[in-house]
C-alpha cells in the first residue's frame, strides 16, 4: 500500500490547518454561507437534507486496516456509530456537526486519509478496480497510476475550478470492474504489440441526466506520458467546457458538442506543447511508486486446499456463501473475498462502527492488513487463503456481514435518495430494503443468478440506474415518488445505457414491477443466459406483456 | 392560503430546526411558529434572515404544513423525511425526532 | 481597489481606455480586446505603455501575435467559480513567454490567491481594505504542491526526487 512519505503528510496536515481557519472564519462571521460553500465543499463537506455530511476519499478504494479502525472511531466519537460507503469508493457521515470537522480532518490526516476534493468542480477521488493487486486478469496494478494520479490532481492550481466534477477511473484488466466507459475519463491499462504497457485513454463517459457511453481517443498512451496527456485533456475541457448551462458542463457533452474526432484533435494538439515537459514520469519515479504495491509475501499453497473442499462440500451455507462471494486470486492457494454490505433489510452499503473494526481485524490476521472498497458499496478482503475461508465467513456470519448475494438480485446499488439528501425526488434505500426482503430466498436469488439493480433517487443517477440490467429510477410526480424502470443497461466491458420500460410505478408497486420483470426472465431464459442476453434476444415486449397486463 | 412554517440548520452542528412562537428555534416540528398569510410569513423570513447574519442559522426557508389534531405535519414527503429522520432505519434518529409524533413513512421489518 | 502586488497594497497606475476616449489618453492605459481589435492601428502609436483586460471566454491564444504590445496582461474572474483564467495564465507564462505583469481582476478572493500566484498570477484586484494581512496568511497556507506549473517554487515530485536517495 502507498504510504505517506514526509511531504504528503505535511500537505496534508497543511491543508486541515486551511479548512480549519476557512472554518474559524465562517464561525466567526468573516465568511458568508455564499462565500464559505464553495470552500467547505472542496474538502467534502455538504449541508444536507438533515445535517452536515462529510465525504472522506478513500483513494482507489484501498484502506488498511489501522485506516479502517480510524474511520470506525470516527463514525462512534463524531457521527452516530455509522458510516455509508458510496459508489466512488468513498466513505460518508451523515450527522457529523461543522465545529468539529477540523477535528475529523485531523484525525484521518493521523491516518493518511483526508477529504480533499471529494466535491466541488475539480478532479474527484480517482476509483480503480477493487481487486487490483489480486486479480488473475490484471497486466498491471492499476492503484500505481490512480496513486500518480491523486497526486498530480491534488490541489491541481489550474484545475480546481473546472466547468463541472470531474471523475477518473482506472483498470488494469480487461474486465473492466471499474466503469472506465461511464467516466470523464477511463483509462484501461493495455499491452501494445510491442508488449509495452500503456492505457487506452477513454473521454466523455459518465451517466447523470444524459447517460453517455465513453469515446476512445487514443489506443495506446506510453506510461511516462500519463500526466502531460491528462493534463491537455484538462485543459481544453477548462477552456472550452460550458459553464452557461449546469447541465450541459460535463466533457461529455463537449466531447459530443465538438464530435470525437475533433476533441482529439484539440487535446493531441495541446498534447504535443506539453509532452516531453516537466510532466514526464521518470521510469524510476514510477518504479518508487510501483514498490508500494509489490504483492504482499505470498506463501508458495497448493491450488486445491482439502480442508476447504471438504467443508464446502460438506456445509451447503458456506458453499453457497464461497459461491457468491469468492472470486480466484492471481496467487494460488488465495481468494478475494467480498464482503456484502447489503444484509436483507439494510441499507446498501451503510456499516456500523463494530463491523468496520470486525473487518479490520479480519483484514489485519488474513488479508496482509487490505481492505478495499468497491464501487458496487461492498468491502473486499483481498488476499484470503483458502484454508482461511471458513473462518472468515464465520465471524462475518456473527457480525451481520456474510450475506451470500454478491452480484445477486439482492446485491443492490442504491443512492442515499430522499432519506439524506437534499436533491432527490424520492427515497432509493426504502425501495432497496423491500427488494431484498422480496428476493430474501436465498435460494431463489441463486437460481436466478447474476442480476443487477442500480437506484437512483433522481436523475443525477448517483445510484448508476442507467447501467443496471435493472434500473430504477425515483422521480417526483405531484409531491409522490414515482419509480421509473430501464432494462438493459451494463457498466462492464460490454458498457450499455437501460432503456425505459413504459409508465413509472408507485412506491408500493414498484417492488412487484421488479419481480414480474425476474420472474418473466425466468420463465423465457435459456440456459446460462443471463438477463441482459435474454433481453437482447427478445427485446422489452414479452417483459412489458406481463408487466403492465394488470394495470 | 395555507399554513406555513420556516426551517433551517443551526449553523454550528447541523441540526434541523424551525422558528418558533418565541422566536427561538426548536428542533421540534410541533413548536413551529405558523404563518397563514404572505406579510406574516415574510415577516417570519425576515427574522430567520436576521439569525442567518448573527450566525445563529443558516439556508432557512418556508414549508407547507397540516394541521391535524393540533399536531402539525408537513405536506411534502421531503420535509415530512427532514422532520422525522430517514426512514431507513429507526437506530439512526436521534431523540429528538423519535419524539416528533410523527410515523415513519415505511419501516424496513 | 485596492491593488496587491508582492504581498503589499500598491498605487494602480493603470487606468482603463473610456469607451469613447478620443483621442487616448497619454500613460499606462488598459484597453479591452474589442478596443484593441477596432482601434489597434491608432493603438499601436499610443505614446506610453499598453495593458490588455481579457474576459473570461476571451483566450490569449486570440491575440498571441500581438502579446508584445503589451505590458500587462489583466484577466477577468467573473465569478468565484469561472477558472478559466487560470488556464489563460499558464499559458501565457509557459507558453508565450509572458513576462509583463499579470494581474487578476473581478471576483478575486484571498482563499483563491495561491492557486492564482502557482497559476502565474503577481497582480491582485481585490476588494478588501485588509487585503495585505489577508495575501499574508492566505499565502502562508499551503507551501508544497504536487504540480510542476512553471511558477513559485518547485513542486513535490522534484523536491522528491531530489531527496529520494537519503529518504529511501
Amino acid at each position: 500500500m502507498y504510504r505517506y512519505d514526509e511531504f504528503d503528510l505535511a500537505f496534508v496536515q497543511q491543508r486541515v490547518k486551511q479548512f480549519r481557519g476557512q472554518v474559524e472564519r465562517r464561525l466567526a462571521g468573516e465568511l458568508s454561507e455564499d462565500e464559505f460553500k464553495p470552500l467547505r465543499l472542496m474538502n467534502g463537506l455538504y449541508l444536507q437534507l438533515h445535517a452536515y455530511m462529510l465525504r472522506v476519499a478513500v483513494p482507489y478504494g484501498t484502506l488498511s486496516s489501522h485506516q479502517m479502525r480510524k474511520l470506525a472511531s470516527i463514525a462512534r466519537d463524531y457521527d452516530r456509530g455509522y458510516g455509508h460507503f458510496t459508489t466512488r469508493q468513498n466513505i460518508q457521515y451523515n450527522w457529523p456537526q461543522l465545529h468539529d470537522v477540523p477535528d475529523i480532518l485531523d484525525e484521518l490526516s493521523s491516518v493518511e486519509m483526508h477529504a480533499i476534493q471529494t466535491s466541488g468542480n475539480c478532479i474527484r477521488n480517482v476509483t480503480a478496480d477493487h481487486f487490483a493487486g489480486a486479480a488473475g486478469d490484471e497486466i498491471e496494478d492499476p492503484r500505481i497510476y490512480a496513486e500518480i494520479i491523486r497526486q498530480w490532481s491534488s490541489l491541481h492550481p489550474e484545475f480546481s475550478f473546472l466547468p463541472r466534477k470531474f471523475k477518473i477511473a482506472i483498470t488494469g484488466a480487461p474486465n473492466d470492474r471499474a466503469a472506465v466507459r461511464f467516466h470523464d475519463i477511463g483509462l484501461q491499462i493495455r499491452r501494445n504489440e510491442a508488449g509495452e504497457v500503456g492505457f487506452e485513454v477513454i473521454v466523455g463517459g459518465g451517466l447523470g441526466r444524459t447517460p453517455v457511453i465513453g469515446t476512445t481517443i487514443r489506443k495506446f498512451l506510453p506510461k511516462q506520458h500519463l500526466l502531460s496527456y491528462l493534463e491537455a485533456i484538462l485543459r481544453v475541457y477548462n477552456q472550452l467546457g460550458r459553464r452557461d448551462n449546469l447541465f450541459k458542463a460535463r466533457i461529455k457533452i463537449l466531447v459530443k458538442q465538438t464530435g470525437a474526432e475533433a476533441f482529439k484533435d484539440l487535446v493531441e494538439d495541446e498534447w504535443l506543447h506539453i509532452k516531453d515537459g516537466a510532466l514526464t514520469l521518470p521510469s524510476e519515479e514510477i518504479a518508487h511508486i510501483e514498490a508500494y504495491f509489490a504483492p504482499p509475501a505470498f506463501e508458495t499453497l497448493e491450488a486445491n486446499q482439502p480442508a476447504f473442499e471438504a467443508r464446502r462440500f460438506e456445509d451447503q451455507e458456506f458453499a453457497r456463501w464461497v459461491r457468491s462471494n469468492v472470486t480466484p486470486h492471481k496467487a494460488p492457494g488465495y481468494a478475494c473475498v467480498t464482503i456484502s454490505l447489503k444484509p436483507e433489510g439494510g441499507a446498501p452499503g451503510d456499516a456500523r462502527a463494530a463491523q468496520m473494526e470486525v473487518v479490520a481485524d479480519l483484514a489485519e490476521r488474513l488479508s496482509f492488513d487490505e481492505i478495499r472498497v468497491s464501487h458496487e458499496q461492498n468491502l473486499v478482503l483481498p488476499h484470503v487463503r483458502l484454508s482461511d475461508l471458513a473462518e472468515v465467513w464465520e465471524t462475518l456470519e456473527a457480525d451481520g456481514l456474510g450475506t451470500p448475494n454478491v452480484g445477486l438480485v439482492s446485491d443492490i446499488i442504491a443512492c442515499p435518495g430522499l432519506d439524506y439528501c437534499n436533491l432527490a425526488n424520492a427515497r432509493s434505500i426504502p425501495v432497496a430494503q423491500r427488494l431484498t426482503q422480496r428476493f430474501s430466498d436465498l435460494k431463489r436469488q441463486h437460481e436466478i443468478g447474476d442480476l443487477k439493480i442500480k437506484i437512483s433517487g433522481c436523475i443525477n443517477a448517483c445510484g448508476h440506474h442507467h447501467v443496471g440490467h435493472i434500473g430504477i429510477l425515483g422521480v417526483d410526480k405531484k409531491g409522490e415518488e414515482f419509480y421509473q424502470i430501464t432494462l438493459g443497461g451494463s457498466a462492464d466491458e460490454n458498457a450499455a445505457v437501460g432503456k425505459i420500460i413504459g409508465p413509472a410505478f408507485s412506491y408500493d408497486d414498484v417492488v412487484d414491477a421488479v419481480d414480474s420483470i425476474v420472474t418473466t426472465y425466468l420463465e423465457l431464459r435459456r440456459d446460462g443466459e443471463r438477463f441482459n442476453d435474454t433481453l437482447a434476444r427478445l427485446g422489452q415486449a414479452p417483459f412489458k406483456e406481463k408487466l403492465y397486463a394488470a394495470a | 392560503m395555507s399554513l406555513k412554517v420556516i426551517t433551517a440548520n443551526r449553523l454550528r452542528e447541523g441540526d434541523v430546526v424551525y422558528l418558533t412562537d418565541s422566536g427561538r428555534w426548536s428542533t421540534h416540528l410541533n413548536e413551529s411558529r405558523t404563518g397563514s398569510n404572505e406579510s406574516v410569513i415574510e415577516e417570519m423570513l425576515a427574522q430567520a434572515g436576521a439569525d442567518v447574519a448573527a450566525r445563529r442559522i443558516v439556508a432557512p426557508y418556508a414549508f407547507e404544513v397540516v394541521e391535524v389534531d393540533g399536531i402539525l405535519q408537513p405536506l411534502s414527503a421531503r420535509e415530512m423525511i427532514r422532520a422525522a429522520g430517514p426512514t431507513v432505519r429507526a437506530d439512526y434518529r436521534d431523540t429528538a425526532s423519535q419524539e416528533s409524533g410523527l410515523k415513519q413513512t415505511s419501516q424496513a421489518a | 481597489m485596492p491593488l496587491l502586488k508582492e504581498g503589499k497594497v500598491v498605487e494602480d497606475l493603470w487606468t482603463p481606455l473610456p469607451e469613447d476616449a478620443e483621442p487616448a489618453p497619454q500613460g499606462r492605459i488598459i484597453v479591452t480586446l474589442e478596443q484593441w481589435q477596432a482601434g489597434r492601428e491608432r493603438l499601436r502609436g499610443h505614446n506610453g505603455r499598453l495593458g490588455l483586460r481579457l474576459k473570461s471566454d476571451q483566450s490569449p491564444a486570440q491575440i498571441v501575435d500581438d502579446l508584445h504590445y503589451f505590458d500587462l496582461i489583466a484577466l477577468e474572474f467573473p465569478r468565484f467559480g469561472d477558472g478559466r483564467a487560470y488556464s489563460y495564465a499558464r499559458l501565457l507564462r509557459e507558453r508565450y513567454s509572458f513576462t509583463g505583469e499579470l494581474r487578476a481582476v473581478g471576483n478575486v478572493l484571498r482563499d483563491q490567491l495561491l492557486f492564482m500566484v502557482r497559476c502565474g498570477f503577481d497582480a491582485f484586484e481585490v476588494a478588501n481594505e485588509n487585503a495585505a494581512e489577508a495575501w499574508r496568511d492566505a499565502m502562508a497556507e499551503i507551501s508544497l504542491w504536487y504540480q510542476p506549473t512553471g511558477r513559485s517554487g518547485p513542486s513535490l515530485g522534484v523536491l522528491r526526487r531530489a531527496a529520494l536517495p537519503s529518504a529511501r
